[in-house]
């Protein structure tokens, strides 16, 4: 996978966030992301773009015909990241600062 | 049919809002807001992402409660809210495999191939989707974006695979004030086939 079809495919995991969390309404959030996805579509090979267009549409999720976007597989995707307890650092560090405060 | 599924969808949408009351009430106010809160809605996220990626579909309702925790701890991560459009979209979605799967199940039978019912189907997605988000225990090779796009994904394939799922139970409702399991399954009932078997 080329480094621009890879952004394209980013941009279309960001446009079904985007439309999932509005219930597939339209949004600014929507349009700033179609904008960069028109962009990003200049810059794909014509293989990238006919494969795009055999898929048929992506991110419609109230669309039941509508397939979820493509989550990159392993061999594209950056280092991991476990999940974590974002802000918590640890017990002894937060009693410490209970005990401060 | 139009009617009865934004019908069905506003009650649902509404049924969902005392879940997570419930759920903030019950599970993730034994701690104030903060970091140990997120701790806590985490911990419920994974704890039943493992129940239901390890538990198998039954008819007895077992997977109730930990899927409503999960979505009800997954929207609270994701800082996400359920409406009346998702369930309304679900809603279409659970009816149209239903119907899509009846008329196919008589050629699959003819080819010897079990493609599941609808409760299956969707359980898959949402086990996968589970999976990609690294809740179920294993490891995760997505990044923090492409993480919460998975979690996304695992809410709208949850709640498909609870619609399907009540699609299935066959429990009547005890008592009619009590919006459990059986009573969604009595919202969905009307909607479906009526040649339909959900698991």
């Amino acid at each position: 996978m080329t480094r621009d079809l890879a952004h394209y495919r980013q941009l279309e995991r960001r446009l079904w966030m985007a439309r999932w969390r509005s219930e597939g309404r339209e949004s600014a959030e929507e349009d700033a992301i179609l904008d960069e996805m028109e962009d990003a579509w200049m810059n794909l090979a014509e293989d990238e773009r006919a494969l795009l267009r055999l898929e048929g549409p992506r991110c419609w999720p109230t669309e039941s015909s509508s397939l979820p976007p493509q989550l990159p597989g392993a061999l594209y995707s950056s280092r991991p990241t476990p999940w974590a307890y974002e802000g918590f650092r640890s017990p002894a560090e937060a009693i410490l600062s209970v005990e401060a405060a | 049919m139009e009617s009865e599924l934004m019908s069905a969808a506003e009650q649902l949408d509404d049924w969902f809002r005392r879940i997570l009351h419930v759920s903030d009430e019950s599970l993730f106010g034994i701690v104030p807001e903060g970091p140990h809160r997120d701790a806590v809605v985490l911990d419920v996220l994974k704890r039943n992402a493992r129940i239901l990626s390890q538990s198998e579909l039954d008819s007895e309702g077992k997977l109730y409660s930990p899927l409503c925790f999960f979505l009800a701890a997954a929207c609270r991560k994701l800082g996400a809210s359920l409406g009346v459009g998702h369930w309304r979209a679900a809603l279409e979605n659970v009816v149209h495999l239903q119907q899509r799967v009846a008329s196919a199940r008589a050629e699959s039978a003819m080819v010897g191939l079990e493609t599941g019912s609808p409760a299956v189907l969707f359980k898959q997605e949402f086990d996968e989707a589970i999976n990609q988000a690294a809740l179920a225990g294993g490891a995760g090779y997505l990044d923090r974006e492409d993480r919460q796009v998975a979690l996304g994904l695992a809410i709208n394939w949850g709640v498909r695979l609870l619609l399907a799922y009540a699609a299935g139970y066959s429990r009547p409702v005890n008592d009619a004030g009590r919006r459990d399991l059986a009573w969604v399954a009595g919202l969905m009932g009307p909607l479906l086939p009526a040649s339909s078997n959900s698991l």
